[in-house]
């Protein structure tokens, strides 16, 4: 090839090169013209500046009692899960997160129960971000500023109650996130103590619904004071609050049905705990109350039939008989907190203080008068007689707590305290012997923080995994 | 945030900007406007060297400047306005070998080139796609792999655009999804991100494609569908893939997982040609389920024999064992849910034109109906019942699309060609719930026991014959639908007003208008709760755009005798917008179906919008034609950045050397052409739309009884996000030899990515959303690639050719950041370990101490059988490491019978067996569990994770290699004396077939069965899932 290098062509080329570069690196630095091109708008996403307001702050407030909803019957929560660790729900789903629950032998990368505590501390992150807002921009709203203290102690009250030694609270609200420490069980109960006097100390209303979140907190705090083993202060927290009173959440088939109804009756996910298990096979499990053959009024349980009556129905793993209760419905309120339960902390109060006869008195004005529970006015039920033994008089007290409270949370604090406060040992407490499904019930007496935690700084695991 | 609103294309703000930007490109483009030089003429006739007849479709071109085309019918090209003085002329033509030839342009002159080329016995593109544009494969340092589309639907089964790059190219993995019209996940080179898409993106005709996976607001359990599968196959010319960040730098932020870049036909010029045809055939499931075990004994203290005892209960004694019975409604002609698919397509494309307007137009319709089938016990069971078996019910799964297509490309003078491609997509398909979907077949037909006649379905009380909780007919009951109405459009402009210069504009717009529905009629469906046969309706209405915009403009310039160099610059825009509304009623009015029949109705809106603006200059040196270098930078922003990134820049570097065209290479040796090649360069993935943003979305609660809006803390958001960059370093040779009867491509590569997108777990006790997007992680991926093509023999009446092409990667995640490993159920995320490789306490022994003949699991050690190890190790990949296929053409009768075979290998990872790992733990009915003659390998797999306290499923990741028939057809050309008959041109007739049969050591039913295949994820499953089908089809093409 000729060669053609000339003036002409250097020029071409230099003044192309110049001008290709030049055009790219003008609009490359046009910044105004590319952010505008780039701008999008996203309706989906609410952002920090839209809700810088007093209507704002309540739907903050709002928000917070969607997570509180969330860790009772919004969603499948602890209180499902706690009472199939302990002895009120016997698994009858195809998922090994429960298997492994019901069996007491709970692996560390359990979704569930990961799902569970962090459902818990959304309640905590929540109520924290209201409480600002609620405090900058609507100071004046008592009801609410002492409803979302309720909301944070009620959930770390239950992270207590169900969850290891080693439970970390870390705070969202701060920038960078500060992470928690692992905290022992009494330390969780004292930072709940902690929230409910906050509870307590702000809502300063008399209107019916500050009366209602103020002996919601008193309750709460009853238990939390339990939970710490201070009884007779227990039995006086709770003192004056009305055996009528109920702190509902409540349901509609728009906004979400009660999980509590949805997974056991309407999913057969879970079935009646009872003393024998595996359909007809009849494993004997032990220690546990059969909830299911008992037959208590305010327990009405029957196995699920065919649309015909006949037949029984089997559950959602196909393979074992449905036992339900008519306890609750799609939509029916549940009780966070009531006057039954405030009744329950005065009678264990008063045979903690050697006064068995008094709480015999109490656990029999409520047998002769039953409060409504869920959906049924259980009957009349006939008057206890006293046992002679301590041990037998705190397993009636139990078993009473355990069929007024069912499913709602508390059964499985209440084991954890026959061992810790009262002497009871793990394999006289808790569900032992052959599981239906093969094997034999593990060793597990409170639900695990799990793995994820593990992304958590200051956390490496449990401290223990004691009651 | 911005609250800026956008208005819709077509008003005035986004014209403006673009328009910006288009003018600026376009001085840069005009500038130089120097004095014209002296002109002549070069008219070039190509032939045949063999039958000297005309060769069409000659890609015709003058080194050094931007003057070429394509050569008519008759072999013919004038090329006007070219500079005086000596020029080399490269003519290129697939089937052919390069043809170079000098001339000598004088003023005014016409200069006739009569050129001949030869014919290769091995056919491979001279030229490739870029991101610059076309460019002779010699200039490109990259390994680009080219699938010829066009030749390959004739002869192949192919259904979709996965079909077509399954197993053809090294390096690209495809997973398909087992359900007609469902989608597949590509993998290129290895999985680059950890927790990004790694899915390619798509260009179409130069135009962004719309290609999301999972593109359905109802989900199956499983596959579904994906925006690829709208594409027709039939309407393809050929599909190259650019593999890596190396040679996709130019294509911008989103490239670095690869581009497939499709060219749909063009017309030809001369006269119209018709092309029919027609195909049909059957579709079948030959594969080998699982039986289902039972036994039936006695527990202790009980005379009575009831089913469901285990083999660790008759070894403990807590069941006697009375007998063992055995079902599996798969292979109960009266129950299964498998029949017989089938598959039509039928369709007709016109070519034509002149040298100033060139036409295609193509119009198909295509069916496939799955292989699910209601049962005959089914069809009795409604026929009794009196109620209606609806379409959907008795074949839930079909696939039905119509496509229409026209392009055109007009020569408007000689230094502007414009090209429009339009193309209308409808699509009206159905799937079945499967996999993991509650109410999906697979639970039930995979989770039955190991008798028939197992009771009844719950609440319904109808007989469930050996399925676990209910029948096919009331999964089937449901209908999960979806239709699509998609328009592409592009359009294509070649300016050429200098001829040392070039300019080209992409602007194309993909839309996809989507109709989801998910609808189940009141008092049908399973009985999976209380309200789920209270009926149901949801209907979602999505439009989903992809609006893109790619300018460059090109000069070159011969320096030097020895050094012609070309200067690009461009810019690109895209935009993606999604939104959705979607709309649900349940409870329903008995007959009704719509959502305002329900008695609780909802509503939703979903968007999503993303954009990237895009600049780049590339420079190109060419040292006598041999020696090439490329050095290119790109600098991207997007919307999706975070507030406090604002610009990423990828540069990259390329060199290709021709070395059989050097003086020192010895000539009239078996090597006809030897290049190397060496490139270097990034790109990137952007972040999810959102990623960045802290942000609260709107709830719903019920407080105190009254449905109440609330705000809820959904995202954390990160301000620093950037996005995913992906470096490569890629080099290799390609030779070909023995006359052009055998080519071999060899590719080494080394990507590193940094940044990587973690969605770090968020520790649960924040109480926030479960992940936040940082750029935290590094992971590189390595290997080889080979690519071998071969005319073995060519004897006249006998010829055989072979396809081998080859690849292994190496996957490691180099960092974590600091973040703790991400540990899963099955599989995790370690540093120094593969991206979601399968994890587990290993089953590290047996013994059947008591010689029962089953192990049991003791937590005394004296008395344990099955034994695991302390902690969790890495088991092994869960995607193919090891790629190998065999293509074997052997062609008769003069050509006139071609047989072909694809044989394919997969190897070098495990696979999930999720189904028996299911049956083993919750429906009680596997082989490990239940068989008391299971091998004491099945039976430890089970002891081990449901009795020993490790839980370990070490087991069930089982051996994933295989070796699969994938493919045989054999295609006969009639004579045109025959053809004639019909009054056609050319006639062939071909029977395809598909998935013919694999050999593997996994147990399950098939290591290619993954419910996830098209949903865009890299952890595939087998999890309760149809298997693979196999494909027989004839077709039948006719050239008019």
């Amino acid at each position: 090839m000729k060669n053609i290098i000339n003036g002409r062509a250097r020029y071409r080329h230099a003044a192309v090169m110049a001008f290709a570069v030049a055009g790219v690196f003008s609009l490359a630095s046009c910044g105004s013209a590319t952010d505008s091109l780039l701008d999008v708008d996203d309706p989906d996403l609410i952002t920090q500046g839209n809700i810088n307001s007093a209507e704002g702050a309540l739907s903050l407030r709002n928000g917070a009692l969607d997570r509180f909803r969330d860790i009772t019957g919004g969603s499948e929560s602890t209180w499902l899960f706690g009472g199939l660790l302990a002895d009120e729900w016997s698994t009858s789903s195809t998922f090994v997160q429960n298997d492994e629950t019901d069996e007491r032998n709970i692996q560390l990368n359990n979704g569930s129960i990961t799902g569970f505590f962090r459902d818990l501390s959304r309640v905590r992150t929540a109520s924290n971000q209201a409480l600002q807002a609620l405090k900058e921009y609507a100071p004046t709203q008592s009801a609410a500023i002492g409803e979302m203290y309720f909301a944070r102690g009620f959930a770390e009250m239950q992270m207590a109650s169900d969850f290891c030694n080693g439970i970390p609270l870390s705070d969202a609200t701060t920038s960078p996130i500060t992470y928690g420490t692992p905290q022992t069980v009494q330390q969780v109960f004292t930072v709940a103590l902690a929230s409910l006097d906050s509870s307590l100390a702000a809502n300063t209303g008399t209107d019916a619904l500050s009366v209602s979140i103020l002996n919601a907190a008193k309750v709460a705090r009853g238990r939390v004071l339990l939970g710490l083993g201070r009884i007779a202060d227990a039995g006086a927290a709770v003192a004056g609050v009305p055996t009528s009173f109920s702190y509902d959440h409540t349901f509609q088939a728009g906004s979400g049905d009660n999980i509590i109804w949805a997974q056991p009756a309407s999913s057969r996910r879970y079935t009646i705990g009872d003393s024998l298990e595996g359909n007809a096979r009849n494993f004997l499990v032990k220690n546990v109350i059969p909830f299911f053959s008992s037959n208590d009024p305010r327990l009405p349980v029957r196995y699920t039939t065919q649309n015909s009556g006949k037949d029984t129905v089997k559950s959602q793993d196909g393979l074992t008989y449905s036992r339900t209760t008519t306890l609750y419905a799609r939509s029916t309120n549940l009780a966070v907190t009531n006057g039954i339960d405030a009744r329950l902390i005065e009678a264990e109060a008063a045979l903690k203080a050697g006064n068995p006869q008094t709480m015999l008195s109490i656990l029999n004005a409520l047998r002769a008068a039953p409060p409504k529970l869920g959906e049924i006015q259980p009957t009349v039920l006939p008057p206890l007689t006293l046992p002679a033994t301590m041990a037998a008089q705190l397993d009636l007290l139990f078993r009473e707590k355990a069929f007024w409270t069912f499913s709602r949370g508390q059964r499985l604090g209440d084991l954890r305290r026959l061992i810790r406060d009262y002497g009871r040992t793990e394999q006289n407490t808790f569900p032992v012997g052959e599981h239906y499904r093969g094997g034999n019930y593990g060793n597990d007496v409170n639900l695990p923080v799990t793995t994820d935690e593990m992304n958590n700084p200051n956390f490496t695991g449990c401290i223990d995994r004691k009651a | 945030m911005q609250r800026t609103v956008l208005p819709p294309l077509g008003s005035s703000a986004i014209p403006r900007s673009i328009l910006r930007a288009i003018c600026a490109l376009a001085i840069v483009a005009g500038v130089p406007s120097l004095v014209l030089a002296q002109r002549g003429t070069i008219a070039v006739h190509v032939t045949d060297k063999g039958s000297t007849a005309p060769v069409a479709q000659a890609q015709v071109s003058i080194v050094g400047t931007s003057l070429g085309g394509l050569t008519n019918q008759d072999g013919r090209l004038t090329l006007v306005n070219v500079p005086t003085g000596t020029h080399d002329v490269r003519i290129v033509r697939i089937g052919y070998g390069e043809q170079k030839s000098t001339v000598n342009v004088t003023t005014g002159q016409t200069v006739n080139l009569e050129v001949q080329i030869s014919s290769v016995a091995v056919t491979l593109s001279p030229v490739v796609s870029t991101a610059t544009g076309q460019q002779n494969k010699n200039e490109v340092g990259n390994a680009i792999s080219t699938i010829d589309a066009a030749k390959t639907v004739e002869t192949s089964p192919v259904s979709n655009i996965s079909d077509l790059l399954n197993s053809r190219a090294p390096g690209v993995q495809i997973a398909s999804g087992t359900q007609a019209g469902s989608g597949s996940r590509v993998r290129i080179r290895g999985i680059n991100s950890i927790s990004l898409s790694n899915e390619p993106i798509y260009v179409i005709d130069g135009i962004r494609m719309t290609s999301d996976a999972g593109s359905s607001a109802f989900g199956t359990g499983g596959n579904g569908a994906s925006r690829v599968g709208d594409i027709n196959p039939e309407e393809i010319e050929s599909i190259e893939i650019v593999k890596g960040p190396s040679a996709a730098t130019l294509y911008g932020t989103d490239a670095a997982n690869g581009v497939i870049v499709i060219t749909t036909k063009r017309g030809r010029s001369g006269a119209a040609r018709w092309n029919a045809y027609a195909e049909g055939g059957v579709i079948t499931d030959n594969n080998n389920y699982p039986t289902n075990y039972w036994i039936w004994g006695k527990t202790a203290g009980s005379t009575i024999s009831r089913p469901n005892c285990v083999l660790t209960q008759l070894s403990s004694g807590a069941c006697t064992r009375d007998s063992v019975t055995t079902y599996s409604p798969f292979y109960d002609p009266d129950a299964t849910p498998l029949g017989t698919g089938n598959r039509a397509q039928y369709g007709l494309q016109i070519s034509g034109g002149n040298d100033v307007l060139r036409y295609f137009l193509s119009g198909e319709n295509e069916k496939e109906t799955g292989v699910l089938e209601l049962p005959d016990f089914e069809r009795r069971r409604f026929d009794s019942t009196g109620v209606p078996i609806r379409a959907w019910t008795e074949r839930p799964n079909i696939s039905n699309r119509n496509s229409f297509r026209a392009n055109l490309n007009a020569a408007i003078n000689s230094k502007l060609d414009v090209g429009v491609t339009s193309n209308l997509v409808l699509v009206n398909q159905r799937y079945t719930l499967e996999s993991n979907a509650t109410a999906g077949l697979g639970s039930q037909v995979f989770g039955g026991p190991g008798y028939k006649d197992n009771g009844t379905v719950a609440v319904v009380g109808t007989p469930l014959t050996g399925y676990r909780a209910w029948t096919p007919g009331y999964t089937w009951q449901e209908k999960t639908g979806q239709q699509v109405t998609r328009i592409i459009t592009g359009m294509n402009v070649l300016y050429r007003p200098f001829t040392w210069n070039i300019t080209r504009l992409n602007i194309g717009n993909d839309y996809t208008s989507r109709i989801d529905d998910n609808f189940l009629y009141r008092g049908e469906g399973p009985p999976i709760n209380s309200t789920y046969r209270l009926g149901f309706k949801g209907n979602s209405r999505a439009g989903i755009r992809n609006f893109s915009i790619d300018a460059a403009t090109s000069a070159n310039y011969t320096a030097a005798s020895w050094l012609l160099t070309k200067t690009t610059a461009g810019i690109q825009y895209i935009q993606y917008d999604f939104n959705r509304n979607l709309a649900s009623g349940s409870d329903l009015v008995p007959g009704s179906q719509t959502t305002g029949g329900g008695a609780t109705k909802n509503a939703t809106e979903a968007s999503t919008y993303q954009k990237t603006a895009g600049f780049f200059l590339e420079e190109q040196l060419s040292i006598r034609d041999r020696l090439f270098f490329t050095l290119a930078a790109r600098s991207d922003q997007n919307s999706a950045f975070g507030t406090d990134f604002q610009r990423v820049i990828y540069p990259k570097f390329s060199a290709s050397w021709v070395l059989s065209e050097e003086d020192f290479f010895p000539r009239g040796t078996w090597v006809d052409n030897l290049r190397f090649r060496l490139a270097a360069g990034s790109s990137g993935v952007q972040p999810g739309a959102n990623d960045a943003l802290r942000y609260y979305a709107a709830s719903t609660t019920n407080i105190r009884n009254v449905d109440t809006p609330s705000a809820i803390y959904a995202a954390i958001g990160n301000d620093n996000l950037k996005p995913e960059r992906t470096s490569e370093l890629e080099t290799g040779f390609d030779l070909r030899a023995f006359g052009g009867r055998a080519n071999f491509e060899f590719t080494y590569y080394n990507k590193k990515t940094k940044d990587a997108l973690i969605l770090a777990i968020v520790p649960p006790s924040v109480g926030a959303s479960t992940t936040q997007a940082s750029n935290l992680g590094a992971v590189s991926n390595s290997g080889f690639e080979m690519l071998v093509n071969t005319q073995l023999l060519d004897r006249g009446w006998f010829a055989a050719d072979m396809t081998l092409s080859g690849s292994i990667n190496s996957n490691k995640v180099n960092s974590l950041g600091d973040t703790p490993a991400q540990i899963g159920t099955t599989t995790r995320i370690v540093e120094g370990y593969p991206i979601r490789g399968f994890w587990a306490q290993p089953i590290t022994g047996w013994e059947d101490k008591n010689s029962d003949g089953i192990l049991t699991y003791n937590a005394d050690p004296a008395l344990n059988e099955v034994f695991v190890g302390d902690s969790a190790i890495f088991r092994g990949y869960n995607q193919p490491r090891y790629t190998l296929a065999a293509t074997n053409g052997f062609e008769l009768f003069n050509k006139k019978l071609r047989l072909q075979s694809l044989v394919d290998y997969r190897g070098g990872s495990l696979h999930y067996n999720n189904t028996e790992r299911i049956r083993c733990v919750s429906r009680r009915n596997c082989n490990g569990l239940v068989n008391p003659n299971a091998s004491f390998v099945e039976q430890a797999m089970v002891v081990a994770t449901l009795n020993h306290p490790s839980k370990t499923l070490d087991g069930f990741f089982q051996p994933g290699a295989f070796v699969r028939l994938r493919e045989i057809s054999a295609t006969y050309s009639f004579s045109p004396r025959v053809a004639s008959l019909a009054r056609a041109r050319n006639a062939s007739i071909t029977f395809t077939a598909r998935n013919l049969g694999f050999i593997s050591n996994y147990r399950g039913t098939d290591p290619e069965t993954d419910r996830l295949a098209s949903v865009d994820s890299d952890a595939p499953d087998d999890f309760q899932t149809i298997a693979p089908p196999s494909y027989f089809v004839l077709r039948f093409n006719f050239g008019f």
